[in-house]
């Protein structure tokens, strides 16, 4: 089995923080669907951040398909091939319109603004949110904001999902409709949750970072 | 960030309302552009007159009363200072232009009759740009205003600076009340004593550092999507044949505007 994230080693604090890390070892599969757990700044959020390069360890290295991972160009490939879903949706549609938002990833792939939008509606379609498209962002509902933000990171056909606690603040309705959809998705899954149900319902095996970090 | 900030929401299935919807957004704000400029152009009072009165009756068909007279009274409420310094700052003409001479601590004042017809002229101006672009463009979107300014080829990082200020005002507006209620809930009330002008200067600094720890965020999110110096917008227009008609017979107009105004001036 092809191992695509591997922490060797890592040690990480926040400016005049404690220490997260200490020598951090940690690794993941193809194929494997992990529910990432622990309390309150156990790390889990900053785990996926320095996953994608967002933040920069002290010392260790971290390997990400197949390379290791130093220099912020060494990044672009690593963002590419796996797809960060937010805690705040917020955060991810800044674009005007639902289908901009998701095209976003696709034009920075390269494709041209035709074949983007083509794309786009085909995987919102995919969700069944096509009639979202021309919707404005910021006047969708939270449930609605949480399946267009993942509907933006599976635009870029990524190999990993690192969801960042996906369901909370949904009400039961929009949190099973999000379960559904990520349950039938094919990729590599790293799901954060306080849920016990979800991380049941989407994952396999845990991980507990306030005992292994 | 739905509408405009000078939107008032039009009225609904109003004929003309529904017939300035259907215009090309990117003709509107041409139209909008070039207007302001001719205006900017005219002196003579009564064709400026004119044009505030043809804009106001528009403006009141299109949209409801109190919410547009409020935005009107906004507007007007800045012009009302221009109205009363400029005839002081301005120097007569001639001796008979002096409306009005006095002392104000020790300080010698004169009310010109010409700083008056400049200021009058001033918000004449003022009024008939602004009432046209509320007419044009009140009811677009924002979206759809972004949209038209890609169309007529403003620079794509100013549109998307728009955009993201627009996307993000609503979102810190709510954080901000978010934590006013909270500070309401404990008892703070807004009164001109230090403890509480220090309170909202807690309140304001701490807008600042969320709305700060957002942009980072924000900027995090579209580098884990590949994000480099390109941006993204994905315009759709429909230039249809009345346009077409609206663009020939508003340039029509704005030349004879000139040619009158023009002429006037000569007389």
């Amino acid at each position: 089995m092809q191992c695509l994230f591997e922490c060797q080693n890592i040690d990480f604090h926040y400016p005049q923080g404690p220490l997260l890390f200490n020598r951090f070892n940690w690794q993941l599969f193809d194929g494997d669907r992990l529910g990432l757990i622990g309390g309150n700044g156990a790390g889990k959020t900053t785990l996926l951040h320095l996953l994608m390069g967002l933040l920069v360890p002290q010392s260790g290295s971290i390997v990400a398909f197949g390379k290791p991972r130093a220099a912020p160009q060494d990044f672009t490939e690593v963002r590419q091939k796996a797809g960060l879903l937010f805690q705040d949706p917020d955060d991810m549609l800044f674009c005007p319109t639902v289908i901009e938002d998701v095209a976003f990833g696709p034009l920075n792939q390269g494709m041209d603004r035709r074949e983007a939008k083509a794309h786009s509606l085909k995987v919102l379609e995919q969700l069944n949110l096509a009639h979202l498209a021309d919707r404005v962002t910021h006047k969708l509902s939270g449930g609605e904001k949480r399946l267009v933000s993942l509907a933006a990171v599976l635009s870029m056909n990524p190999e990993v999902l690192l969801l960042d606690e996906p369901t909370t603040g949904l009400d039961v309705k929009a949190k099973q409709r999000f379960l559904d959809v990520v349950e039938t998705l094919p990729q590599t899954l790293v799901l954060i949750s306080h849920e016990s149900d979800v991380i049941e319902q989407l994952t396999d095996v845990t991980f507990d970072l306030a005992i292994n970090g | 960030m739905q509408n405009l900030p000078l939107d008032a929401s039009p009225k609904e299935n109003q004929g003309l309302s529904l017939w300035i919807d259907g215009i090309d957004p990117r003709l509107s704000l041409l139209a909008v552009v070039i207007h302001a400029a001719v205006i900017s152009s005219l002196n003579a009072l009564d064709i400026l007159s004119g044009l505030v009165f043809l804009s106001l009756v528009l403006c009141f068909l299109t949209y409801p009363f109190i919410p547009l007279l409020k935005r009107i009274m906004a507007m007007d409420g800045f012009l009302i200072f221009v109205l009363a310094t400029l005839p002081l700052s301005v120097p007569p003409e001639k001796a008979s232009a002096t409306l009005w001479e006095g002392h104000f601590f020790g300080q010698a004042l004169a009310f010109s009759e010409t700083g008056l017809w400049m200021a009058v002229t001033i918000v004449l101006k003022a009024n008939a740009i602004l009432l046209f672009l509320t007419l044009m463009l009140g009811q677009v979107s924002v979206h759809k205003l972004c949209h038209a300014l890609i169309g007529i080829k403003c620079p794509e990082k100013l549109v998307f600076l728009l955009a993201l200020c627009l996307r993000y005002l609503s979102v810190i507006k709510q954080q901000f009340y978010r934590m006013k209620t909270a500070m309401m809930l404990r008892g703070f009330q807004l009164a001109f004593r230090i403890q509480s002008l220090k309170m909202l200067g807690f309140l304001i600094g701490m807008v600042l550092v969320r709305s700060l720890n957002r942009s980072e965020r924000i900027y995090q999110s579209m580098q884990c999507r590949g994000f480099v110096d390109r941006l993204a917008f994905l315009p759709d227009f429909y230039w249809r044949p009345s346009d077409s008609l609206i663009a020939f017979l508003f340039i029509m107009f704005e030349v004879s505007l000139l040619g009158v105004a023009h002429h006037a001036v000569f007389i």
